[in-house]
């Protein structure tokens, strides 16, 4: 509560990337926001057909898309949390009790599923992406509870996506609820008041 | 967050929707498809090995009879067919399949060709080469047997997965419909229902539907007609009460004007009945008064004639009032004259009784001058006594001075005397005087007596004048009066005169008001009679 009462203090650093937020929301939290979102989708129609396919060139090269993605996907998130505690910004979800846990959640979750895969990656071998970067190892090799640990990374992955449903429908909810602001005055009068408080779909 | 574009209309949100569900949809058809070309392919491997496997179990025979045929050393002529025969078996093997499969058989068949080259030779080098065969044989049955393990593993392992895949994808895709149906419902059709309600019964849902009417898409724009609509409906409503409201009024109004009207008629009925008997009234009346005013007129003429003879008698009786007002004048005026005398007479005895006063007192202030003569005499008389007995004493010497003493109270004594006749002479005076202040008092009160009568003269006089004028005004009075009475009755005349004209034409009036009320009793009748016919039709 206290730190979206205090956003409006921190409108400059928002005001920077404000160039196009026709809806209040600076530029970077809408490119770091729908960039998240297109390489979720990605990850997640990669990863199906990858397990689908098991193995093979095909799924070799799939697999590696798919780590690679998953560790920009990763870098990406930890940046937006960055940026997040950076600008203090914060969306309407903390008007919203169910969104604002969800919020949550999907943040969370955005960081343990890639962490899962990684483990596993770790256990079962195999942590070179492209480029020639060997990731870390976050688990110990031939530990033997790789399948376990990709099974988990995959339920994860699925309640991800549904929770990003529910998240686009409550979005759309508030944001077909919210009076329209056709009316310039409307437009002018949030405008000049708490830009924090305009049409929040802070996503993800 | 969303796009400028985006505006959330439910054709947008439904392309959204397609959009996920196609999604969705694509990968779990994609998912299938793969795992459908990868069963095929397990299937294909399958039947490959099982046939390397029969093609194997197929050289059995002709293996045996080879084996047999080196161990026991016996007839070698047939064999060149058999190993041919494994050869091209062994050929069919490496062709079906793949791998180290295909490279064990591929080994084998080399191997056997080698053993055939071999046929030929002696029995050391056969059988060296027959265990060369035997090992490549069960090399490629337990390569073969791994690679039908495998294959079985891979299968399973696959369709676990697949499994797994179907289950969360389906899983997902409810989800995903459930949620777009429940948050449509939400969106859609309650609001399409309530304002559904909101038509039907207007009034309710009003703020409601205020809040539908703020929404952006096709929802608010149907929000924002359905609240012009109601606004415009309770409008007209209220417009049609007002008119229902004025022509109750109005019908109100007409029906009291009607019965008004009927009242009215009514009323005009009874008036024009009123109006011939009383008509009928003042014709008859009008007669009687013209002859009674004929009558009148004789009578005034002679109230007229005695009123002046009176006036006439009452005028004479004032001249003889104001003459006997004038000697009473004269009366006044001489007893206001005595009264004048008695009291000049009154002064003067007043006069005369101070002059008493101050005679008495001269009487007195003498009385004290003797009285301090004859004290002084007394004295004198007292030291001509001590003035003797001195000169007594002094004997000789003093016999001169006892002589003048002598002579002083001779003195004396006479002095006394003296003095006592001017007492006498004094006291004389002063009865004198009291008894002329006795007279005087009298001759005062006589004077009163006078001057108290001469008042009362004057006194009756007045009153008597004031009677007198009192009568005169009042004869005066009393002929104005008089003339007054005939000059009224004069009028009285002259009225009666007007007024037997005025009934004369009261007669006439009367004649035609009579006319007229049969006039207008015909009209009302009339005007009932075609309203009654207008309310019958």
């Amino acid at each position: 509560m206290t730190r979206s009462i205090e956003t409006p203090g921190t409108a400059p650093d928002g005001g920077q990337g404000e160039r196009g937020g026709e809806h209040g929301f600076p530029f970077i939290a809408r490119l770091l926001h729908w960039s998240t979102a297109v390489l979720v989708l990605a990850l997640f129609a990669v990863g199906i057909v990858m397990t689908s396919l098991g193995t093979g060139r095909w799924a070799a090269a799939l697999h590696t898309l798919h780590k690679t993605v998953g560790v920009f996907l990763f870098v990406l998130v930890a940046l937006r949390l960055g940026y997040r505690v950076v600008a203090r910004l914060r969306g309407r979800w903390a008007r919203a009790a169910g969104g604002r846990v969800i919020h949550r959640v999907l943040y969370g979750l955005l960081l343990v599923v890639p962490l899962l895969g990684l483990a596993g990656v770790s256990d079962f071998g195999g942590r070179t992406i492209y480029g020639g970067i060997e990731l870390p190892a976050i688990w110990p090799e031939g530990a033997g509870h790789a399948d376990a640990l990709f099974r988990s990374h995959a339920v994860l992955a699925f309640l991800l996506v549904g929770l990003v449903t529910v998240h686009i429908c409550l979005a759309l909810d508030e944001y077909i609820r919210q009076p329209q602001r056709a009316e310039p005055a409307q437009a002018a009068l949030g405008g000049a008041g708490n830009s924090s408080s305009l049409p929040g779909r802070d996503v993800s | 967050m969303f796009p400028s574009f985006f505006k959330a209309t439910v054709r947008q949100r439904l392309t959204l929707w397609a959009l996920m569900v196609g999604i969705l949809a694509a990968l779990f058809g994609a998912a299938e498809v793969i795992g459908s070309v990868k069963l095929a392919g397990f299937a294909r491997a399958i039947a490959a090995h099982s046939g390397a496997t029969s093609l194997l179990s197929d050289t059995d025979a002709a293996y045996s009879r080879i084996v047999v045929a080196i161990v026991s050393e016996g007839d070698r002529r047939g064999l060149a067919d058999d190993v041919a025969g494994i050869a091209a078996a062994m050929d069919a093997v490496a062709a079906r399949t793949e791998g180290e499969v295909s490279a064990r058989a591929i080994e084998a068949a080399a191997a056997l060709r080698e053993f055939s080259s071999k046929l030929e030779g002696d029995t050391a080098t056969l059988r060296e080469a027959l265990r060369k065969v035997v090992a490549q044989r069960n090399e490629l049955r337990v390569v073969l047997n791994g690679a039908v393990a495998g294959v079985s593993e891979a299968l399973g392992t696959h369709i676990e997965s697949a499994r797994r895949n179907t289950l969360l994808l389906a899983a997902l895709g409810l989800f995903l419909v459930t949620l777009i149906i429940s948050f449509e419902h939400r969106w859609l059709v309650r609001p399409i229902a309530t304002m559904a309600t909101a038509l039907g019964a207007p009034g309710q849902d009003a703020a409601w539907v205020s809040k539908l009417a703020r929404r952006g898409d096709e929802i608010g724009t149907l929000g924002r007609a359905l609240r012009a609509h109601l606004s415009d409906e309770s409008e007209r409503r209220e417009a049609a009460r007002e008119r229902l409201a004025s022509l109750a009024e109005e019908v109100e109004r007409q029906e009291m004007w009607r019965a008004c009207g009927q009242a009215f008629q009514e009323q005009i009925a009874c008036i024009a009945t009123a109006l011939e008997t009383r008509a009928a009234h003042m014709t008859s009346a009008s007669n009687e008064l013209s002859q009674l005013s004929g009558f009148v007129d004789q009578h005034a003429g002679a109230a007229a004639l005695s009123s002046q003879r009176a006036a006439s008698h009452v005028d004479q009786m004032s001249l003889s009032l104001t003459e006997i007002a004038g000697l009473l004048a004269t009366t006044a005026s001489e007893a206001q004259r005595t009264t004048g005398i008695a009291d000049a007479a009154k002064t003067l005895v007043e006069e005369a009784t101070e002059d008493g006063v101050l005679l008495r007192e001269a009487v007195g202030s003498i009385s004290a001058i003797v009285t301090l003569i004859s004290t002084v005499a007394n004295q004198t008389n007292l030291l001509a006594l001590n003035a003797t007995i001195e000169a007594a004493r002094a004997g000789e010497s003093g016999r001169g001075f006892a002589v003048v003493a002598s002579e002083v109270k001779q003195l004396a004594n006479r002095t006394a005397e003296a003095t006592e006749q001017v007492r006498r002479g004094l006291d004389s005076i002063g009865t004198a005087a009291e008894r002329i202040t006795g007279r005087i008092g009298a001759l005062v009160a006589s004077v009163d007596a006078v001057e108290a009568a001469a008042g009362s003269i004057a006194e009756l006089a007045r009153k008597q004048d004031d009677t007198s004028r009192a009568i005169s005004a009042g004869t005066a009075q009393a002929a104005g009066d008089v003339r007054g009475t005939a000059e009224q009755v004069e009028q009285v005349a002259g009225m009666i005169e007007d007024w037997r004209q005025t009934t004369e034409r009261m007669a006439q009036a009367s004649l035609d008001i009579d006319g007229q009320a049969a006039a207008l009793r015909q009209a009302v009748d009339g005007f009932m009679n075609d309203t009654r016919a207008m309310r019958r039709a």
